[in-house]
């Protein structure tokens, strides 16, 4: 016996409310599995190695590259009134210069303590050479990378977008597999930064996996 | 409807937490329950407004009161990362009993029939809203809400069960 369920009201409706833009949702169903059958599982009982993104990654080439137009997706955010509402690709970079960065997940370490801060910190000298917007993506839902915002003190700096189902991650070939590791991150994003003029991009700094080398805020001025 | 019901003993599965120092452990559901009376509270999203405004809340303030009544621990499960997780922790600086655990592929969930397939918007597969009294492995009370409500799996809910 299924009951449909919508997420807005796994939300709290009366703290969350979404805007007329956001895409339609579609209810779902409890997904109600009626058996029951105990499995042994392999038990983990020693602490796992130190996780480190950057490490015996698998070589993914990406599909994106210089010159190329951004593929269309549509990513998520929370506005400054706790609306939740959503973009596209194309509507984010038509017309302008953005710098694009995104990180394997919020709140991890490296992403947290230098790839993000530095892109704030240095938002004013890169609006001042000309690029109209910062946003920096993940794999990661919008409440996380909501949460995430706050507790950096981000304010309109540097946009933080939720690409959730990875699908602007997967069409530009940046998929970085974490599933095998002991932390069970899933599939989430490369690092990288990218520079692209009215959609297309100019610039692309892309990481072996979660490695930081040059994908940082620093290395995006150089080049405007 | 669940697949874990009173008088199961409550499946093994594996748990996983970041420490200070940021390293991924690993920790069995039987290590964390065996031989005590716990309750595991299951919530669909870290950083969502129930459950960070009144459902954790709640256990964390009731924390003290469930100890008096027996309860040695209550443990936090969701299908986030354990980074996400550690951070969801430490916005409750008042919090002294409530752990913090990542089910980051939703394996546990599944393995007791808690998951809730929430694909749109990205939130894939997620816990239904639950808090379960387990005691020395065996489940006694199943508190699980239908679609978004927040009516049975709240601590005083437990309270009243015990």
């Amino acid at each position: 016996m299924a009951a449909s369920l919508t997420v807005s009201r796994f939300l709290s409706p009366t703290v969350l409310s979404f805007s007329a833009t956001t895409t339609k949702l579609y209810p779902k169903s409890f997904s109600s599995k009626l058996s029951f059958s105990p499995r042994s599982l392999n038990l983990h009982r020693r602490p796992s190695k130190p996780i480190s993104f950057s490490t015996k990654t698998t070589q993914i080439s990406a599909s994106i590259s210089v010159g190329d137009k951004l593929p269309d997706a549509t990513l998520s955010y929370f506005d400054a009134d706790g609306e939740l509402q959503t973009t596209s690709v194309s509507s984010l970079t038509a017309g302008k210069k953005v710098v694009l960065f995104a990180v394997p997940g919020a709140f991890t370490p490296t992403c947290s303590q230098k790839h993000l801060p530095g892109f704030v910190e240095k938002s004013g000298e890169l609006k001042a050479k000309g690029v109209d917007t910062i946003a920096c993506v993940s794999v990661n839902d919008s409440f996380v990378m909501r949460a995430w915002k706050e507790n950096l003190g981000i304010n309109d700096e540097v946009l933080l977008l939720s690409d959730g189902n990875g699908e602007f991650t997967k069409k530009i070939g940046c998929e970085l597999d974490l599933s095998d590791k002991p932390v069970g991150l899933g599939v989430r994003s490369r690092r990288y930064a990218l520079l692209a003029e009215n959609g297309v991009v100019k610039v692309l700094n892309l990481e072996e996996g979660g490695a930081f080398t040059f994908s940082g805020a620093e290395d995006i001025l150089k080049v405007l | 409807m669940t697949c874990t019901a009173v008088g199961d003993t409550i499946p093994d599965g594996t748990l996983s937490y970041a420490d200070e120092d940021d390293q991924i452990l690993n920790v069995s559901v039987h290590s964390l329950a065996a031989c005590k009376q716990v309750i595991l509270v299951g919530v669909p999203g870290a950083f969502t407004p129930t459950c960070s405004l009144k459902h954790v809340p709640g256990f964390i303030e009731k924390a003290e009161e469930l100890k008096s009544k027996g309860i040695s621990e209550i443990f936090l499960i969701s299908v986030n990362d354990p980074y996400v997780m550690k951070a969801w922790a430490k916005s409750y600086p008042e919090n002294k009993h409530v752990k913090f655990f990542s089910d980051s592929s939703a394996a546990y969930i599944k393995t007791l029939g808690l998951d809730l397939d929430v694909s749109d918007r990205g939130f894939g597969v997620r816990s239904q809203r639950f808090a379960l009294l387990i005691d020395d492995l065996k489940v006694k009370v199943v508190n699980v809400e239908s679609g978004g409500q927040f009516k049975v799996s709240s601590a005083e809910d437990m309270l009243k069960s015990l």
